[in-house]
């Protein structure tokens, strides 16, 4: 019986021993093999001290041996924490580490310039095990390089290191307002459940080939790498480059002969504007599947038209809920309206509050409460936090486990489908990347030439939203200095595309600054562009 | 100014690139380094075609023509 991740790649490895599990360009590994190989990271794992409970982290880009590591990690009853090779390692790679106490990282040796930094902040950190290259030396007391050579060394049997659904499989760090990042605790019954539903309801089998681009320290990584393990299917990895040119998606699509598609709006809206998509293109799709940020309604209907043949289907949840709701989309959608986020995934059940927690009725706005089993553990050494978003249910029904509070408004629309309206806080989406405003607030603060700053978000048509800074100086400041001092503190996708230099910002009567009239600016420089 | 110095300057003013631009080389990996992305892709295009005034097509979405500063000038090239 499977009730953890790393059982569903066991289970197909007896089941499906042959057939191909992972694609990462013309390398292919079939489930024997993906299995074998991390039960040899999983030996070397042991003894090197992990233990269930553990955090290992990862630290790698999305590739064979990203996927044989994290097989390897949660083999060891241990939960893997993906860091975000693109962000600057100083501050994020380092504050994970730190934060949830890492003594292991699984790496790459595409790494290898940033391993300085890392091993230079004092952490617990004791190992950096590099998956594809040779130990080195890397100048820090107390932090060893294990090769490739010792992981190969190892046997390719591993026993069952115990354990039960409910212990973490995986740490997400996702935007933290106050401008740290937070670590949102997610368990094996967790991704298990959501897994079992989109398995079951993309109607998935062993002959399916699984794709998608979003990094491993996002959650929409989850289905394709368990979902694809469940039914024993392929999972086949987008390379980096591909992700970014519109035509290379479509032939990529193409050549792997790709049946599930999963990605962000934004990618599907540039493949639909410049992919040269033509009738009969994509044959082999069965389901083109979306989340992360609103799809505009007049892009998806335009590609449903062009690509006919595959259901499209809209999945919506916070990390914390890996995924809550979801809405087929069953013909082209009327570019006036909004494409609805749907209703409850099996397993799970939402409902809409006012802010004294009172229901709504059908047709008013309030926030959208989940409960259910793909719900979170809670956030990683913050109890407080913690319990700010998961409460007791409001409804005063008396039961053990607690309900989570999205912060998203929603109207139910009649049709017992969820529309989405908007954030109560600073949240914003970008690029399908949930931010939260404050933090790069944070990070420019930090600056001490910044006296006062706002980030406002400028909604766009193609990537939901850019980021807008407005800066006060204290003296004179280059906006090159300033674009390196964020790409110092926040990961790529947080850095503002804009920043404005202002001699000070419009306050409200509370003296707070009036982030509704700069927006109102922003609105009437774009009317008059 | 060269058509390459031009795509530096840009690259350099609007991109990933957090240093001064003279330390931007013609052959300086932009994507492998993550100094363009899919919307710094989008961004170029747009400067491309309101500086020459030419038409960048679908087809040349290619990495081979973005690559480097010099893979960018010589798709410039090619057009004016």
């Amino acid at each position: 019986m499977t009730y953890q991740l790393h059982q569903l790649l066991e289970a197909s490895a007896d089941r499906h021993a042959d057939r191909p599990a992972l694609v990462d360009r013309d390398r292919v590994m079939t489930y024997a093999e993906l299995n074998s190989a991390a039960n040899r990271v999983a030996n070397l794992l042991v003894e090197l001290g992990v233990r269930p409970g553990d955090r290992v982290g990862l630290y790698l880009q999305k590739s064979q041996e990203a996927i044989v590591g994290l097989y390897g990690i949660l083999k060891t009853g241990a939960a893997y924490v993906p860091i975000d090779p693109n962000a600057p390692a100083m501050s994020r790679a380092t504050y994970i580490i730190d934060n949830c106490g890492i003594s292991v990282v699984v790496t790459g040796e595409e790494m290898a310039d940033k391993w300085v930094e890392i091993v230079s902040a004092e952490t617990a950190l004791t190992h950096l095990v590099v998956m594809n290259a040779a130990a080195m030396d890397v100048d820090a007391p107390g932090v060893k390089v294990i090769g490739q050579d010792a992981i190969e060394a190892q046997p390719a049997t591993f026993g069952d290191a115990g354990g039960i659904g409910q212990d973490l499989a995986y740490i997400l760090y996702t935007s933290g307002s106050t401008g740290a990042p937070k670590g949102v605790k997610l368990s094996h019954l967790n991704g298990f459940s959501y897994v079992r539903w989109l398995v079951d309801y993309f109607e998935a089998s062993e002959h399916d080939r699984f794709s998608n681009h979003p990094p491993l320290h996002f959650d929409m990584s989850i289905p394709d790498i368990f979902g694809a393990a469940m039914v024993g299917a392929a999972l086949v990895l987008v390379p980096p480059k591909t992700s970014v040119f519109p035509i290379q998606i479509k032939r990529f699509i193409e050549n792997n002969e790709i049946t599930i598609w999963y990605s962000v709006p934004s990618t599907l809206s540039m493949l639909l504007q410049r992919g040269k998509l033509e009738a009969g293109c994509m044959p082999t799709l069965r389901v083109l599947t979306f989340a992360g940020e609103v799809f505009p309604s007049k892009y998806l209907a335009d590609l449903m038209r062009v690509v006919p043949h595959p259901r499209y289907i809209n999945q919506y949840g916070p990390t914390e809920t890996n995924v809550c709701t979801y809405y087929e989309v069953p013909e082209p959608p009327d570019p006036a309206t909004d494409i609805p986020i749907g209703r409850a995934i099996a397993d799970v059940e939402t409902f809409v509050v006012t802010e004294d927690g009172a229901r709504v009725p059908p047709g008013e706005v309030g926030e959208l409460l989940v409960r259910g089993s793909t719900v979170m553990r809670g956030y990683w050494g913050d109890p407080d936090k913690t319990a700010r978003r998961l409460v007791p249910n409001p409804l005063g029904v008396e039961l053990p486990d607690l309900v989570y509070r999205t912060g998203d408004l929603v109207r139910e629309d009649g049709r017992g489908d969820y529309i989405f309206l908007g954030r109560r806080d600073n949240q914003i989406k970008s690029r399908g990347y949930r931010i939260e405003l404050g933090e790069i607030e944070t990070a420019l603060y930090a600056h001490d030439r910044i006296k006062e700053c706002a980030v406002l978000a400028v909604p766009d048509d193609i990537f939901t939203n850019k980021i807008l800074a407005y800066v006060v100086l204290e003296g004179d400041l280059e906006e090159q200095e300033l674009k390196a001092h964020c790409k110092e503190k926040l990961p790529p996708y947080m850095i503002p595309d804009f920043f404005r230099v202002a001699e000070g910002l419009p306050k409200t009567s509370t003296g707070k600054i009036d982030r509704r009239l700069l927006a109102d600016e922003i609105e009437k420089d774009e009317e008059q562009a | 100014m060269s058509i390459k110095d031009q795509i530096r300057e840009y690259i350099a003013a609007e991109l990933g690139w957090d240093k001064p631009a003279s330390e931007l080389s013609d052959d300086y990996e932009l994507l492998e380094k993550d100094v363009v992305d899919s919307l710094g892709i989008f961004k170029i295009i747009s400067f491309i075609e309101e500086e020459w005034d030419v038409e960048v097509d679908d087809d040349e979405l290619v990495p081979e023509n973005f690559e480097t500063i010099s893979s960018i000038a010589g798709l410039v090239s090619a057009k004016v």
